[in-house]
């Protein structure tokens, strides 16, 4: 009985963690004040010259001045996210298609919520990204 | 885990009532954006409205005190922080909690670390790490407008940039958020108002807003245009290329050494430039005085394409052709100054206009004696450090014109090849020589 009490507990965590990032905000700096954004509610962050890009789901385009490998280690007790290509780290729990590219070898991928943006997943990090999104 | 992130995620919380009219209304604690004490009560902040609550204000307190998130923020005042999406300052010591619905809520500095700790970052002022850009932003108090200022009414000019007293308008805070909101339009896809204008075109943009403000006596304000777009570009804030400005700088990046650049300080040197350059295939610019920061921008832009290791330390060489005296070195840095804004940043420097390079003669008879000359821009200070710098001639406050160098071309062109000798990477004389190709155009067509 007490082993079942501990796997619901546990299976109680994993249901928040899909709803709920452990992590703290994220702060972002627009023209005139910092931002902070909830890491659940971002869908992919990219690199855009000497800066990141964040999608959040509501379709906002936020502007850190970071690189994607520092961003990617505050983010790391955070399951949700994957580094799907060198210039992409997505939210796996916000995936909604996954889509081969006709023009090269790499992946495209699409969120729930407003944002229209796509992000790429490389064919180096395709099997990695399957076994997460239990395709294989 | 965090309780305050699932709370609010799931959008539950501890029971509050509240009163509302005649009856009582049922929040619970994460509806609550704030409450603040009200005479033993406290006042509830929520998107809907403000109401008071049944319980009194330090019941409430203890029913929050468990939840993270939720913290004091001034005297009387508790935030549920999980509501909060924005931290804008207000001064330097001064902030203003925005709630995700739009409310504003300020901060007491007292208050001021347990919120930036609560956060998780060293300061409230703006995000770390920071660009450069983004600081020059703040420091000139550039911001996201909704409306577009060319449109706005009157008072609503007075509101946006009027100075704290509000009778009058900064004109150069009008000024540089009307640019930046310009810039930003292009990058949300429109096509540039002005595409293939001039600075003179953003001008005539802002020219009727300064007109009904009654603002166009006195002050020239296009001026104010033009210098305070040349400081955010600069600063990197924009670029004169997102305008889509025409640039009509005289320059031309070489297609055998273009990281050899020839500069030259006079327009009327650049046809011997045309020569040098279709003989060496090097890069030539004539600055036509103080280099303009649009010149510069596109002369990199063009520049860094056709020369991929710009960065490197001494892989670009300025060879230059100045007068020798304090403004001769002023122009020369401030190009170098201007490189260095757009990326270029270890150029090594040779100045062929020294008095080594002159005859005796020359420098007896036909130096320029600057303590004489009447120039507003250089005052003895500044004649001063430039002695200290180069000895003027024979310890003399002397300079020499460049034109008396001019005159020996052959003598120019022979110190051009010696010190750019050890720079070619392709040794003159080169394959294709642009300029005659040109020239030769033009005998066809006039011909024809």
């Amino acid at each position: 009985m007490p082993k079942k009490k501990d796997e619901n507990i546990e299976l109680l965590l994993s249901l928040l963690m899909r709803i709920v990032s452990p992590l703290k905000s994220i702060p972002v700096q627009t023209a005139d004040a910092m931002y902070f954004i909830r890491p659940e509610n971002i869908a992919f962050i990219t690199t855009d010259e000497k800066r990141l890009a964040i999608y959040d789901l509501d379709g906002n385009s936020w502007t850190r001045y970071d690189t994607l490998s520092g961003m990617e280690k505050k983010l790391e007790k955070d399951p949700r996210f994957f580094h799907s290509h060198k210039s992409y780290c997505i939210n796996t729990y916000a995936v909604k298609s996954l889509y081969k590219d006709t023009k090269g070898n790499s992946w495209r991928v699409t969120f729930h919520g407003d944002i229209e943006s796509e992000a790429t997943v490389s064919s180096s990090n395709i099997q990695e990204f399957k076994k997460m999104m239990e395709l294989e | 885990m965090h309780l305050g992130f699932i709370n609010q995620a799931l959008q539950t919380g501890k029971p509050v009532a509240v009163k509302d009219g005649d009856g009582f209304l049922f929040l619970n604690t994460s509806d609550l954006i704030g409450f603040k004490s009200s005479s033993g009560q406290a006042i509830c902040y929520t998107e809907n409205g403000d109401y008071e609550s049944v319980k009194s204000y330090n019941y409430l307190k203890a029913l929050v005190k468990p939840i993270q998130g939720w913290m004091h923020v001034a005297s009387g005042l508790r935030l549920n922080l999980n509501r909060i999406a924005a931290v804008f300052p207000v001064d330097s010591n001064d902030y203003d909690l925005v709630s995700y619905c739009g409310r504003s809520f300020p901060l007491s500095p007292s208050y001021y670390d347990d919120i930036r700790e609560y956060y998780g970052v060293e300061t409230l002022q703006h995000v770390k790490p920071i660009s450069l850009p983004q600081y020059w932003m703040m420091k000139m108090n550039i911001r996201n407008i909704d409306k577009d200022i060319m449109y706005m009414k009157i008072p609503e000019l007075f509101k946006e940039f009027s100075t704290d007293a509000g009778d009058t308008i900064v004109v150069s805070d009008l000024i540089v958020n009307f640019l930046y909101q310009q810039v930003q339009y292009i990058r949300d896809g429109e096509d540039s108002p002005i595409e293939g204008g001039n600075v003179r075109s953003l001008w005539y943009m802002i020219k009727p807003t300064l007109s009904r403000l009654d603002l166009l006596d006195g002050t020239n304000h296009y001026k104010t245009v033009s210098s305070k777009l040349a400081e955010m570009v600069e600063h990197r804030i924009l670029s004169y290329g997102e305008f889509e400005l025409y640039e009509y700088g005289l320059w031309n990046v070489g297609l055998y050494n273009p990281h050899i650049i020839f500069l030259a300080e006079k327009r009327s040197h650049y046809q011997f430039l045309q020569q040098i350059q279709d003989h060496a295939g090097v890069t030539i610019i004539s600055s036509e005085g103080q280099p303009s920061m649009m010149t510069c921008e596109y002369f990199c832009e063009a520049f860094k394409k056709k020369v991929p290791e710009y960065w490197k330390h001494d892989r670009i060489v300025i060879i230059n052709i100045m007068d020798y005296d304090p403004h001769g070195y002023m122009i020369l840095d401030t190009f170098i100054d201007n490189l260095r804004v757009f990326g270029i940043k270890h150029p090594t420097e040779i100045k062929l206009s020294i008095p080594e390079n002159y005859t005796d003669l020359e420098l007896e008879f036909q130096h320029i004696n600057l303590e004489k000359e009447d120039d507003d821009d250089v005052g003895n200070t500044i004649l001063n450090k430039w002695m200290k710098k180069t000895e003027g001639i024979n310890g003399n406050k002397w300079g020499m014109e460049v034109d008396v160098m001019m005159l020996d071309r052959p003598r120019v062109r022979e110190l051009f090849l010696a010190a750019a000798e050890t720079w070619f990477k392709i040794q003159p004389p080169v394959q294709r020589r642009v300029w005659e190709e040109i020239k030769q155009i033009w005998r066809n067509y006039e011909h024809f």
